[in-house]
């Protein structure tokens, strides 16, 4: 679907917004509201909070919508804020809420019809899952943005407001962080 | 996060049942989800009246009267002789469920064979969708929103509410005042027997289709009328259409959204104020 | 972490966005033994697992909390400007029908359609443009219609029954779906409407029939009634079986039996 969303369609609407009609924003909801939904769920993986950040996205876009302009393109836009919507969240969340993001993992692992099967350097959805919750905000987000957002990292640069080669750097050490964990995770299990 | 806040009544009847006077009068609180915000009121009766009331709170409070069993006695075709010297050891299902979630209250699984009488507060921004079959009466007061109220045998009455409403019953009046409308919203107001009485502020913008088959239309409203009591065929804003007989249909302050009255038998009062 | 000096290599190598230079350099370093290909191999493999990571769907609160804010936001701006537009009164229906994400899909696609259409066809004919914009105006309010009859609201769905006012006679979505209406929606109101707008598009044999058949299925006397003058309106005789069949009930309020009986005259 996402294939079909014309960038400049998506600025033209940002602008109506800005400009007063607000309910234009319905339009970019529609669009957005699944992508924006799995990019918090990767990060948290908690349903509620997910729906919730979505929710504070689109509050934030029509508080600052003013602030919009039309320079580049409203997708980067849209998860600039959602990334930083991210990170204050991870400010403020309690130990507690992290402790149910551990259980929550568990529950996936339940749910997961092919049962982990590690021993041969198959690596589970659980283990990478792990793993990627270990890492810091700022990793976690380059990384989805990159695997599953499909931004080009000129784009991502443009989300994190950094340069392109740090992006790179910092998907390079995210996936490095992961593999390390991984390692750790088995010799674990080993002992 | 949304809580869905279920709260299981079971009423336990005792003196009720016999008798009809002595009435078991309860209140519960639900709480919502949102306070502050707009909300919505469910509650369809068999037997049993209804009035709601806006008031200035955050929760919605509800008083229920059980006036004991009613219509079940059609099932129950035993005579008292069959249970003289007998002492009743079965209650008559009785209670009722109340549904919290995201501001929307509903009230269900009422006993279809009881009557119960409901008394309810509501915060003013509430939507309602009421219903009963049989009720002394169903009312309304000062409560703003969008509002589906029916009835079939018993009276309507709306007082000093604000938004729109789609009203109907079989029998009984249905008289209602606007102190607000909401523009652009369509309403619809119909019954079989009994007076349909509105009353809007003056300067509300609103197109009518009203038709009384046996009773007669006031107002003291400026109609704008296009046509009225005539069966012809004509074109108007280039679309077909086919005049019935006995149908007042007029612009009132310009034209607006269309409120259709329509009875059989009774008279339509359309007021301003 | 020696590798990280060729990370911009090996991420693009990842995301298979290696350029044919890069890809050269890439094949060079790992032959001279620069790149350790095994842990290039795990690298891959988990990059690989992170795109099976499952991610449920979102609740429909979602769309519920989206649309109450936009609305709380709509009015506070509506609060502090005191104009309103004719424009707005056409607008309110299509806003609130993006509460229905499926139409708000189909109306976005139309208006791509339509600017599309537009940019496509500077050339064309005036006439033609406009005929064909017509229609098109057409299709949305059908789309709009339809959806609206969906809302759980009555007065939408209330504005739905009158927005086909003006949707041309011809169209038979319309008129199946102001038919399902009359024989399925829950409110007794809207029925009567649909009752109404059916007659208008009474030339249709297909509608004249779904009207009849439909007698028998209203339980209530409101729109017994409206059933019994949109067939005396229409003159439409085979009605009468279905009045005849209606007033086999004993339960039957005087006052509507009456009125049946003389529709029946009327008829005949």
């Amino acid at each position: 679907m996402e294939n079909l969303l014309d960038p400049t369609t998506d600025n033209v609407l940002m602008m109506k917004v800005k400009n007063g009609d607000i309910d234009r924003l319905g339009l970019l909801f529609e669009r957005y509201h699944h992508r924006l939904f799995a990019f918090f769920y990767r990060l948290t993986a908690r349903r509620d909070v997910s729906e919730d950040l979505v929710q504070g996205v689109f509050e934030r876009i029509l508080k600052y919508r003013h602030s919009f302009s039309d320079q580049g393109s409203f997708s980067s836009w849209l998860f600039g804020i959602a990334r930083n919507l991210h990170i204050d969240y991870c400010n403020n969340s309690r130990p507690a809420d992290i402790a149910l993001d551990e259980a929550h993992l568990d529950i996936i692992a339940a749910e997961s019809p092919d049962s982990p099967d590690h021993s041969d350097g198959n690596l589970s959805h659980l283990l990478v899952r792990r793993a990627l919750e270990k890492l810091d905000p700022d990793k976690k987000q380059v990384l989805i943005l990159s695997r599953y957002e499909g931004f080009k990292y000129r784009e991502i640069a443009a989300i994190m407001n950094c340069s392109e080669a740090a992006v790179k750097v910092r998907v390079f050490r995210a996936l490095n962080e992961m593999k390390e964990t991984i390692t750790a995770f088995r010799n674990q299990e080993r002992l | 996060m949304k809580t869905v806040k279920t709260i299981l009544l079971t009423l336990i009847a005792t003196l009720v049942i016999f008798a009809g006077t002595s009435l078991a009068q309860e209140q519960i609180a639900v709480p919502l989800s949102n306070p502050g915000q707009p909300g919505k009121l469910s509650l369809k009766l068999v037997l049993g009246s209804i009035k709601v009331t806006g008031y200035e709170g955050n929760e919605v409070v509800i008083r229920h009267t059980d006036l004991g069993r009613g219509m079940a006695l059609m099932n129950d075709s035993d005579n008292d002789e069959d249970r003289e010297g007998l002492r009743r050891i079965s209650r008559p299902a009785s209670g009722f469920e109340v549904n919290e979630h995201n501001n929307t209250v509903t009230i269900s699984r009422i006993s279809p064979v009881r009557s119960v009488d409901f008394e309810i507060l509501v915060p003013t921004r509430f939507s309602l969708t009421l219903g009963s079959v049989n009720g002394d009466y169903l009312t309304v007061e000062n409560v703003h929103g969008d509002h589906e109220i029916s009835h079939v045998n018993g009276n309507i009455e709306l007082r000093d509410i604000s938004g729109s409403a789609v009203v109907n019953t079989v029998n009984g009046n249905i008289i209602a005042t606007f102190s607000r409308v909401t523009p652009d919203k369509p309403m619809s107001f119909g019954n079989i027997n009994g007076r349909i009485d509105v009353t809007l502020p003056a300067n509300t913008r609103f197109s009518t289709k009203m038709r009384s088959e046996m009773g007669e239309m006031f107002t003291d409203f400026d109609f704008n009328e296009q046509e009225s009591g005539r069966t012809d065929e004509h074109t108007r804003n280039g679309r077909f259409r086919v005049q019935m007989n006995n149908w007042v249909i007029a612009d009132v302050n310009g034209g607006g959204p269309e409120y259709l009255f329509r009875t059989l038998r009774g008279n339509i009062y359309l007021r301003s104020r | 972490m020696k590798h990280e000096d060729y990370s911009e290599l090996i991420t693009d190598y990842l995301r298979g966005t290696l350029s044919e230079a890069g890809q050269q350099q890439f094949r060079m370093l790992v032959e001279e033994g620069r790149l350790d290909i095994s842990e290039i191999i795990e690298l891959e493999k988990m990059y690989r697992e992170l795109g099976t990571i499952p991610v449920p769907e979102p609740g429909s609160q979602m769309h519920q909390r989206f649309y109450a804010m936009l609305d709380q936001e709509t009015a506070a701006m509506e609060a502090s400007s005191t104009e309103t537009g004719k424009t707005r009164d056409w607008l309110q229906p299509v806003i609130n029908s993006f509460r229905s994400p499926g139409l708000a899909w189909a109306l976005g696609m139309l208006l791509v359609g339509l600017l599309a259409g537009d940019l496509f066809t500077p050339f064309s004919n005036r006439d033609d443009k406009i005929e064909r914009l017509s229609s098109e105006v057409y299709q949305m309010r059908e789309i709009l219609m339809i959806s609206l009859l969906e809302n759980d609201s009555p007065v939408e769905r209330l504005r739905a029954v009158n927005v086909s006012h003006q949707i041309p006679a011809a169209d038979t979505r319309v008129a199946e779906a102001l038919l399902n209406t009359l024989n399925n929606d829950t409110n007794i109101n809207v029925r009567i409407a649909a009752v109404d707008a059916l007659v208008e598009r009474g030339s249709s044999a297909f509608v004249r029939q779904g009207l009849v058949s439909s007698i028998s299925r209203q339980e209530s006397p409101l729109v017994q009634i409206a059933l019994a003058d949109a067939m005396i309106e229409l003159q439409e005789r085979s009605a009468v079986g279905q009045f005849r069949l209606l007033l086999e009930q004993e339960t039957m309020d005087p006052n509507v039996r009456h009125k049946l009986e003389n529709t029946i005259i009327a008829l005949l």
